[in-house]
This record gives structure tokens, sequence and C-alpha cells, in this order.
């Protein structure tokens, strides 16, 4: 009986690693996709603002965490206290909000050439180094992070030239929840959704 | 350089090594480990000031003077403007690649110095980046971090923006050690160095016009925005973000 353990123990120990962490070729073709559908979207004429939105909307729900994303952001001391209502409403206006800063900063369609280099596993994430290449601009390097949710791969995460977005955000709403709180906060972004569509770069 | 230069310098250099702790060393992997990010805010009230003057400054005069820049100029003449004012940091970046022991960039930025003040007419066309040599800025602040030397308290300076002490000291060091400046400086031609100076800011802020609008437009505290912007920014610039070498989220875990 205790050889039967060890050998299940020793054999649960050898490849543990590969039922926890995200198979590299998979994140890395999960990042091409994704790639793929934010050139489609660059290319969608400025002037069609709301459907730019609704592409980088589906982009948002397919392919990123938003639920992890809005709790690591809140941090767990303001999660621990919200009900669930204010959880879920605040998810929702942060996703809007993503919207809005994404939709504005995207730019247009100058020849841009997406390319993955390379995959790093740390732990149970995946980082995916890619290049947006442009005839115009200097390169950007983009570093994702997936992680497996219910065996489904989402990004929790994406760092723009070093900026990482999850950082960003925490940093930008940590006064205003220290102020006013998750309430104040919702309120903030929901009245910040409603202002009308920022020029676009290249527009 | 001359020996009052000479002085200050080493002076400088002696007073940003001695006052902040060393939070910035080399790791296993001969990755530099950087703290920049980490970096505390204690005169967030001053800075917040200053903050709010910067973006009245840049209300009432960079930004319109912006505008007028690109409105006036076509691109190729801005990207002429540009490449012509990014050439001349090019020795300095030289140098300060040679003091982080960077040997490959400092081959690197004297090729492009070399190549683009003669190939690229006074350095008015980038002919380097089309022969492989892409640019890559340093400066002192970033070598003082590479040798260990904290961030030190994050700092808004007024008119020039976000910093840290560190860069602030790296950024007067280069007003006495940028071999360009201290041309300049000894030919009594002071005023171009201003010049230039203001140029590149209305340079960056025109590159930057619709960018930095919308940032402000949907940042909820703005000023906590641009200082973990640059916050980041600055560590990666340190870091040279190689993509084989950095450790991309540092300390940073998602819980």
């Amino acid at each position: 009986m205790k050889f039967l353990f060890k050998y299940l123990f020793l054999i649960f120990f050898l490849f543990s690693n590969s039922l926890f962490s995200l198979d590299s070729e998979k994140a890395k073709s999960f990042v091409i996709d994704i790639g793929n559908q934010a050139i489609k979207i660059l290319k969608i004429p400025v002037d069609d603002k709301q459907k730019r939105k609704n592409e980088l909307q589906n982009l948002l729900q397919q392919k990123f965490d938003m639920k992890l994303i809005s709790k690591v952001i809140l941090g767990s001391k303001v999660t621990k206290n919200a009900s669930v209502e204010q959880l879920n409403k605040f998810s929702e206006v942060f996703e809007l909000h993503i919207v809005k800063i994404y939709s504005s900063q995207l730019g247009t369609y100058k020849g841009q050439v997406f390319t993955v280099n390379n995959t790093e596993i740390k732990k149970k994430d995946a980082f995916v180094y890619s290049t947006i290449e442009s005839p115009d601009y200097p390169s950007t390097n983009i570093v994702w992070r997936i992680r497996e949710r219910k065996d489904i791969p989402k990004v929790i995460d994406m760092q723009v030239e070093g900026v990482s977005l999850l950082r960003t955000k925490k940093n930008d709403f940590a006064m205003i929840l220290d102020q006013i709180g998750l309430a104040g906060l919702i309120n903030k972004l929901d009245q910040m959704n409603q202002i009308s569509d920022l020029k676009i770069p290249g527009e | 350089m001359t020996m009052h230069g000479l002085k200050v310098f080493f002076k400088v250099l002696i007073l940003v090594s001695f006052v902040f702790t060393t939070n910035c060393s080399v790791n296993k992997n001969n990755a530099i480990v950087d703290k920049t990010p980490e970096a505390e805010d204690p005169w967030e009230n001053l800075n917040r000031g200053t903050f709010a003057f910067n973006l009245k400054f840049d209300k009432y005069l960079l930004s319109p003077l912006a505008k007028g820049y690109r409105f006036i100029f076509p691109s190729e003449i801005r990207t002429g403007v540009r490449n012509f004012l990014s050439n001349l940091t090019e020795p300095w970046s030289s140098i300060n690649a040679a003091l982080q022991g960077d040997f490959k960039n400092t081959g690197n930025t004297i090729a492009r110095f070399l190549i683009n003040s003669t190939l690229g007419i006074f350095g008015v066309f980038d002919v380097a980046t089309e022969v492989g040599f892409e640019k890559q800025k340093e400066d002192f602040g970033q070598t003082l971090a590479v040798h260990g030397v904290g961030p030190g308290p994050y700092l808004v300076l007024p008119f020039l923006g976000p910093s840290t002490l560190r860069d602030a000291m790296g950024k007067i060091t280069s007003l006495y050690a940028d071999p360009v400046t201290l041309a300049l400086e000894r030919n009594d031609k002071d005023q171009w160095i201003w010049i230039g100076m203001a140029l590149k800011g209305v340079d960056f802020r025109e590159q930057n016009l619709e960018k930095i609008d919308n940032l402000n437009a949907t940042s909820v505290d703005f000023y906590a925005t641009l200082r973990s912007l640059y916050l980041e920014r600055r560590s990666s610039m340190i870091r040279n973000q190689n993509i084989n070498k950095t450790d991309p989220f540092q300390e940073f875990d998602v819980e």
C-alpha cells in the first residue's frame, strides 16, 4: 500500500507541472488569434466608432478574464467588503471603461504586422512576448500574461512597452477608492463612460 | 569638459550614490532587476501642485504650440527635426552605454552617430535604423540605476514632468557632461541648449497629442496614471527590455 502511494505521489510530482501549467504552443496560438482580431479592428474605418467599440468589447469578453482583472485591480481589501452586485456592476463599468480607453488609443491600420516571438511558462501563467511592427512608427513590444481558466486560456494582464495595464489601472483607482470607496469609483467610471467618443490618433 | 564641469559631475555622482539605498541589482541570469516601479511618493502634495501647474502650462502653451507645429509643418519636416535632435543625443547615449558596461550598445550608438551625421545629412535622415542600427537611448539616470542607485522619491519637475530624484540628478549631470551641450557652451551658444530642449518638448507633445489627451480623458486620477506609466516605462528602459532577459512582471503578482 505504502509503495502504491509513493508511486502515485512520484507520478503526480513528475507530471504536476504539465497538469497545472499552460501549454506554450496553445498560449502562442491564442495570442496570435488576439493579434489577428486586433488588426481587424484597426482596419475598421475610424468613422465607424461604434463598430470598433463593439468588436473590441467582443475581444475583451472572449479573450480576457475581466472578472479576475477587476478583482485584482480593486484589491482583496475592497473585494472582501463589497457585495456581489457591486462587484458585478464594477466589472461591467470597468469593461466599458477599458473599451473606451483602447478604442481611442488603438489608432488606425497603417501596415502594422503582429509577430509572436517566444513564450515563457512561469508557475501557472504563460508569458507571451510579441511585437507590433509598423512602417511609420517604432516597433512596440507587448507581453501577454495568460492563465488557463476552466481549461480556457484567458489574458489576465498585458504589458505594453513595459507598462502593465493592471498596475496602471490599479494605481489610477487607488486614491478614489481610498477617498470615496467602490460606490464612488463605479459612479465616476459610469460618468466617464458617457463622455463622447475621443479623437483617434491618425483620424 | 572643463575642470569646473568635471568637479560638478563627480560631486553629483558621489552625492547620488550615497543618498540612495541600493535597490537595483543583477540577478543570477545576468538580467537587471530594477525597482523603479516601487518608487515612493512622499512629496505627493508638492508633486500634485507642480503637476497642476504643468497641466496649465500644457493647456495654454505646450499643446497649442504642438498643434500649430503639426498644422504648419508637414510630417516629413517634423520627422527630420526629430531625427536631427535625436542624433545629437547619441554621443551622450554612447558614453552612458559604456558606463553601463554595455559595449554592444556603445558601438551601436557610435555607429548610429557616424552614419546619421554623414549619410543622414547631419542626422536629418535616420539611415542607421534602415541599415540595422536601432536606436536605444541611454541616459545618466539609467546608468545610475544599472549601478545600483535606487530611484529615490518620485518627483514632478516643473515644465519637464514626471521623474525621480535619481533621474532628475541624471538630467542635471547631462547639462555638465553631455558632449554636445559642452560644445555649445564652449562656443557661447548656450541658447541652443534651451531651444533644443523646447523643440524636443513641442515635438514630443505633437507626437502624442491624441494619446495624452485621451489618457487624461480616460483616467480617474491622471496624476497617478502618469506616475505609474513613467515609473514602469523607466524601469523597462533601465532593463533595456530585452525580451529574452527581462523579468516582465518583476515582483508584482496577480493575486
